[in-house]
């Protein structure tokens, strides 16, 4: 809203879009690995594996990322040998 | 034959040469023992997430060898924990996939070179957009003087056009409806007329809501704000 206010009155098309639309909506989370194929996980990508790791540098649970069992632990597997090879920090602040 | 893949990171305060020299003995120790060499990835000098033996950044390398058994492996890693210039070493067995992975890496199906081509891609489309839209703005233009050379004329005929039709439409569905049953005739008769009126009329309705709802919207925010800021301040 501080944005709004600073172009100026908000407009009825913006009144439209304050509350999120997609808010109550619970989207069904998926294995990417499962869906795109993907058979092995690199541990010399750390960009890849950012994605499973919060900000500190902690292993997201299968809840948050949706990952299968299967390819969880292969996750973590690579997240652990890229920490061994300093390409991630075993603990870290605002990783993110 | 098992095929391995041992990443190593070098000191970084060594000079180039002794770092390659370094990373070309271990070569050398596994073809020694027998080894074939697949491949060896030079990933270049990284920064380290974490200080080891107060290095900062390190060289990394990828040796991607096959090996009959995994005694090979004993050898390489005690010859990399007697050295010194050597801060990490880490050796995995690959899987098939893990092959077929590396594999395609350096033909360019994944990774790295997939990116620099989607992004040469995507400078194409960009380039593409840019002259389309460098055309759009050629032919607007074009057009636009092509209309500015039409307009004085036809905006002239053009207001006479649209006004004339919107009288005699009314005056059109008057005509069918009278034909309609008589309960019918009326309400159309009166359609016209409201059709009419709110023409004129609608501009200033959506105007005057409008504005009262924006302005009671700010209101009550700046009433929040302000409920807000005094909360904290009693907060204080």
């Amino acid at each position: 809203m501080a944005v709004q206010r600073r172009t100026g009155r908000p407009s009825r098309d913006d009144i439209k879009f304050l509350s999120n639309p997609n808010i109550g909506k619970n989207r069904k989370k998926y294995c990417r690995f499962r869906k795109y194929g993907i058979k092995h996980i690199d541990y010399k990508d750390p960009d890849f594996l950012l994605q499973f790791i919060n900000e500190q540098g902690k292993l997201l649970p299968r809840r948050i990322t949706g990952n299968s069992l299967k390819y969880q632990r292969k996750i973590a597997t690579a997240v652990k040998r890229a920490r061994h090879l300093a390409m991630l920090p075993y603990v870290a602040d605002l990783l993110k | 034959m098992r095929q391995y893949e041992t990443t190593f990171i070098v000191a970084p305060v060594l000079s180039d040469g002794e770092i390659k020299q370094a990373a070309e003995s271990y070569e050398k120790l596994l073809k020694k023992e027998g080894c074939e060499i697949v491949h060896v990835d030079k990933m270049g000098l990284k920064q380290l997430a974490y200080p080891i033996k107060k290095h900062n950044s390190g060289v990394y390398f990828s040796i991607e060898y096959k090996a009959e058994n995994g005694e090979v492996i004993d050898k390489l890693e005690l010859a990399f924990r007697r050295d010194e210039r050597i801060l990490r070493f880490l050796s995995v067995k690959l899987d098939k996939y893990g092959i077929q992975y590396n594999d395609d890496k350096r033909t360019g199906v994944i990774g790295k070179r997939k990116k620099e081509l989607a992004e040469a891609r995507a400078k194409e489309r960009a380039e593409l957009e840019a002259s389309n839209k460098a055309k759009k703005a050629e032919n607007r233009k074009k057009q636009a003087q092509r209309n500015a050379s039409k307009q004085e004329k036809p905006t002239v005929e053009v207001p006479a056009e649209k006004a004339k039709p919107t009288v005699e439409v009314p005056a059109e569905k008057v005509k069918p409806t009278v034909e309609v049953p008589a309960e019918k005739v009326k309400p159309t008769v009166e359609v016209p007329a409201e059709k009419v009126k709110p023409t004129v009329e609608v501009p200033a309705e959506k105007a005057a809501p409008v504005e009262t709802a924006d302005s009671n919207i700010d209101i009550a925010e700046e009433v929040s704000l302000d409920m807000d800021i005094l909360g904290d301040l009693t907060d204080i």
